[in-house]
Parts: structure tokens; sequence; C-alpha cells
């Protein structure tokens, strides 16, 4: 993806890796989401993503 | 016919399928979003702590040139003539702690992923809002 989208938990090592396809978000394993703290969205718009929005 | 040729056709049909498929969950994601729109098409998003309230926060790549850039440029600089506070940036980001936001962590996910430029009025957003839009979403309530 052009766009930067990145899900970060403090609690991979219970392997809850979360990740994007077409905007919706990906909840590889829900049992580890129960174990983690926080999950942060971050995103970053850099002049490649404008193809999208031309 | 060749093999490679075969190899090329079969390369070509697989990207076909998957820009179908990642249309169709793009869809289907942006349909999720209907229920929580209000009268302007905006829906609720995480915010992260210390968000000013009563400021649009324009998001989009900066000093670029191409026509989405230019909307979000030219949409700041209407807003503020319009006395409307607002932010151009190109980065945003917000947390959770709690399971149960996890879906307005979703959704918000799905919104930053639409059209460029995404527009933040008060933990409300929407991608490629018109300015009319954005200012009546300010005004909303007020």
């Amino acid at each position: 993806m052009r766009f930067f989208t990145d899900f970060v938990t403090q609690f991979e090592p219970h392997g809850a890796r979360l990740a994007t396809v077409g905007g919706a978000v990906r909840i590889a394993r829900d049992d580890a989401l129960k174990q983690m703290e926080t999950l942060s969205l971050s995103v970053e718009y850099t002049p490649d993503d404008l193809e999208r929005g031309s | 016919m060749s093999m490679s040729r075969w190899l090329l056709i079969a390369a070509l049909s697989m990207g076909v399928v998957y820009q179908l498929w990642a249309s169709h969950e793009r869809t289907q994601a942006e349909r999720g979003l209907l229920p929580f729109q209000d009268t302007n098409g905006f829906v609720p998003v995480q915010t992260p702590p210390g968000t000013l309230p009563d400021n649009v926060i324009i998001l989009a790549a900066l000093n670029c040139p191409s026509s989405a850039a230019q909307r979000a440029d030219t949409m700041a600089k209407r807003l503020t003539e319009l006395g409307i506070p607002n932010t151009r940036a190109n980065h945003y980001s917000a947390s959770i702690a709690d399971r149960d936001q996890l879906p307005l962590l979703q959704r918000t996910s799905v919104v930053m992923n639409g059209e460029i430029p995404i527009v933040i009025v008060n933990g409300m957003a929407k991608a490629n809002p018109t300015v009319d839009e954005v200012a009546s979403e300010f005004r909303r309530g007020k």
C-alpha cells in the first residue's frame, strides 16, 4: 500500500498482530486481543498516496 | 501458446482478481460506516488525547502538487476565510486501551483509508468532504 497504516500492540508475543485490508482491520487472533492493553493506529499520508484521491 | 505467455496471463488474472477483491472489501467496510454517519456524512473516530476542540484537521500529503493535496490546501484556505480554525497535517495517530473501543478504532481505520483529503471535526471524520459539509459539521450543535 502506498498509504502507510500501522497497528502496533504492546502484546505481540501473544500474536495480536493486526493489519488492514481494504481499510478494514483484520484481527489475526481474537484471544490475543483480550490480553492487550493498548492498540494504536498510526496513519501517514505521503505524496505517493495522492494517486488515490486524484 | 508458449509457457511464458500462459504465465503472463495467469499473473494478470491474479492481479485482476486481487483488485476486485480489494475493491469489494473496501466497499463492504465503507458500507459499515453508514449507520454511524451524521447528517453531513461524518462518523465518530478515535481521537488522540489533547486534540483541540473546534479545530478542523485536514489530512493529506504536505507540499504536494497533486490534485488531492491541492484540494486539501484550498479547503484550508476557504475554511480560514470562513473563520473556521483548521490545521493541515499528514499524520494521524490514536490509541485505545479498552477492547470495547476496538469497533471505533476499526471505523477510524476505514475513514482514514478513504479518499484524500480526510477531514476531522470534533471527533467526527469524513473522507473527501466538501467545504460546505465541513463548515456545516463545524457549526453543528452550536
